[in-house]
């Protein structure tokens, strides 16, 4: 019995070590990791377990990359991080190694539409919220983009913190504006 | 509406009221039966506790899942992982002290096990987890897997196995590692094969083998690479092994609930069989292996293992002159053999061959009912003897006026067969 016991207790360590790891890894990147700006357009499905979410279709998952670029599918790689002129995120030229110098992603390779893009997955893609919350979203979203730019829409992008090649979203910004905020204010309800 | 005992010890006192049976009788009545009656529950308590701990934690999932967002994070953390503190107090009570209880090991191990999948998913909720569910289901079977060790909880094998499953299912096609899919369904197996030995006619060792072996069976078929090529040499292999370990028993096979491995070879082989016996299924191109890669060579690895176990049960067969047991390997080594000649030119021969084959080991298991008085044996005979016709009339050219006439035949002869296989067993 006492044998049964200190397995248990063993079992019962490593069941709080992994979510625990988990919670102050994401803390930590929340607290101390660098705050980048991409660029998404998000749509609403479910998960099983983990309930509503956006799915985040990034413009950062298309990288430009020079002719020649030779990888295979689905090789996951390093792509350090470069800011553009407007302040937004975009990926350099992924490689194999981590980069020495500034903030990279871990992405995986998949797909190009032509000899310069290539897709990659990010590792972030999707942003939960309350079941209630994630269609009325999704709405705010579509309004914003009927729209259109000329007529005074603003981007939508994900605010996420990125600390050691780890990326949490820490805010999802919709026409401009921060999401939960336009959602506390009742926005988007379902006419 | 209660059945077996139970129904009885209810319907005594209307029995006894209605003067069908005296007061004796019916005392007599209800001193032989309340014993059965009282062993029969336990079954009925492990099934509840087993649902309701299941259900709550799934309930536990559901409510995690509305994402209770307006709530701080501290909070949202606290209850998530509430029930898990609980459940593994539940999980330290049932061995102090409710050691003898399946109840109880069963109702903790998988209301930890669920709450544990609860605590995680709402990690990944609160950190904008990416979409990996392979991984999520893979974390949650390896932490539940000790539970079912700790707690001897068959329902959480269960799980493990069903999670496992999910991993494997949910992970990009050709990125497993068949090797790997094989060990962590073998940590099962002695789980599987304590509750065997302890009573291979038991409730739970009918469950773990009816449960274990189609999983772990569908996972690694997802799991092996270039899957057409060596889905039919899993298929296969699996079959024989089963046929050849149920048939080295002392009773002839048959379709029985209790047994459900029986079940399993039985079908598997008779399925092998019964493909063998279409001129197609040695046309297929796809028999040649492709070039070698990593998971290609653990897929050997693993196909390669089942086959060494098939080829020393059915050489202890042969020794021990078990025909009918080795027999069953035939499908397995004929398909292995394609793996170095190219059987398209012989598929004529070989479509004969498997079309004796099937008809042989029918007759074989028939021949075997009458001499052990089975009838569920003979009857799977039949069964597979009928199958056979069957498909003929499918391979074949024939008209809907000659097929039609065909299945009447058949449907009427096995009937007549089944009432003269009767009377022969009874007498």
């Amino acid at each position: 019995m006492n044998l049964r016991l200190g397995l248990l207790l063993v079992l019962v360590l490593a069941q709080w070590a992994v979510p625990g790891y988990l919670i102050q890894r994401g803390q930590a990147t929340l607290r101390e990791g660098t705050a980048y700006k991409f660029r998404t357009a998000p749509v609403d499905p479910a998960d099983p377990f983990r309930g509503r979410y956006l799915v985040l279709n990034f413009e950062a998952a298309w990288v430009t990359v020079p002719a020649g670029f030779d990888v295979e599918p689905r090789q996951p790689l390093y792509a350090p991080i470069e800011v553009d002129a407007e302040g937004f995120a975009r990926l350099g030229v992924p490689q194999k190694t981590r980069p020495d110098r500034g903030d990279w992603l871990r992405v995986v390779t998949g797909w190009r539409d032509d000899q310069q893009r290539l897709r990659v997955t990010l590792p972030f893609d999707r942003y939960y919220l309350d079941e209630n919350a994630a269609p009325a979203a999704e709405r705010l979203y579509l309004a914003g983009n009927r729209r259109g730019a000329s007529a005074g829409a603003r981007p939508t992008y994900a605010q996420v913190r990125v600390r050691e090649g780890y990326a949490v979203i820490e805010d999802l910004v919709i026409d401009g504006q921060p999401l939960r905020e336009r959602l506390r204010d009742g926005e988007g309800a379902a006419p | 509406m209660s059945k077996g005992p139970e129904w009885l010890l209810d319907e005594l006192p209307a029995l006894q009221a209605e003067g069908v049976i005296d007061a004796a009788t019916a005392e007599r009545l209800r001193a032989r039966y309340a014993a059965q009656a009282a062993a029969r529950t336990p079954l009925a308590r492990v099934l509840f506790a087993a649902l309701g701990a299941l259900l709550i934690g799934m309930g536990l999932i559901l409510l995690i899942a509305h994402n209770w967002d307006a709530w701080p994070r501290a909070l949202r953390l606290t209850v998530a992982f509430l029930p898990l503190l609980v459940g593994q107090g539940l999980c330290a009570i049932a061995i102090v002290r409710h050691r003898d209880s399946v109840a109880w090991a069963e109702g903790a191990g998988l209301f930890t096990a669920a709450a544990f999948a609860a605590a995680l998913a709402l990690v990944g909720q609160i950190f904008h987890f990416p979409g990996d569910l392979g991984r999520y289901l893979l974390t949650c079977a390896l932490a539940a897997l000790p539970l079912v060790y700790l707690l001897r909880s068959s329902g959480v094998a269960a799980l493990v196995a069903l999670a496992l499953l999910g991993w494997v299912q949910a992970e990009h096609w050709g990125e497993h590692s068949p090797l790997w899919v094989f060990a962590l369904y073998a940590a099962l197996v002695p789980h599987a094969l304590q509750a065997w030995r302890r009573d291979p006619e038991s409730f739970r060792a009918a469950f773990l083998a009816g449960w274990l072996v189609p999983t772990a069976f569908i996972a690694l078929l997802i799991a092996l690479p270039n899957g057409l090529r060596l889905s039919w040499l899993w298929f296969t292999e699996v079959a024989a092994l089963l046929w050849l370990l149920e048939m080295a028993g002392p009773r002839t096979p048959a379709l029985r609930l209790r047994r459900p491995l029986q079940g399993y070879g039985l079908i598997g082989v008779g399925a092998s069989g019964l493909a063998a016996a279409f001129g197609d299924f040695w046309q297929q191109r796809a028999w040649f292996p492709r070039a070698a890669e990593t998971t290609m060579a653990e897929g050997w690895i693993v196909v390669g293992l089942v086959l060494a176990a098939v080829l020393f049960l059915a050489l202890r067969s042969l020794w021990r002159r078990q025909w009918l047991a080795a027999a069953g390997a035939l499908p397995a080594l004929a398909v292995w053999a394609t793996l170095v000649f190219d059987p398209a030119p012989l598929a004529t021969p070989l479509t004969l061959l498997f079309n004796a084959y099937v008809l042989a080991v029918g007759l074989a298991l028939i021949q075997r009912g009458l001499a052990e008085r089975s009838m569920a044996a003979a009857n799977t005979g039949l069964s597979l003897i009928a199958m056979l016709v069957l498909m003929r009339f499918f391979d074949g050219d024939w008209s809907f006026t000659v097929r039609g006439i065909g299945f009447v035949v058949v449907g009427a002869g096995f009937l007549f067969a089944n009432v003269w296989l009767k009377r022969r067993v009874q007498s």
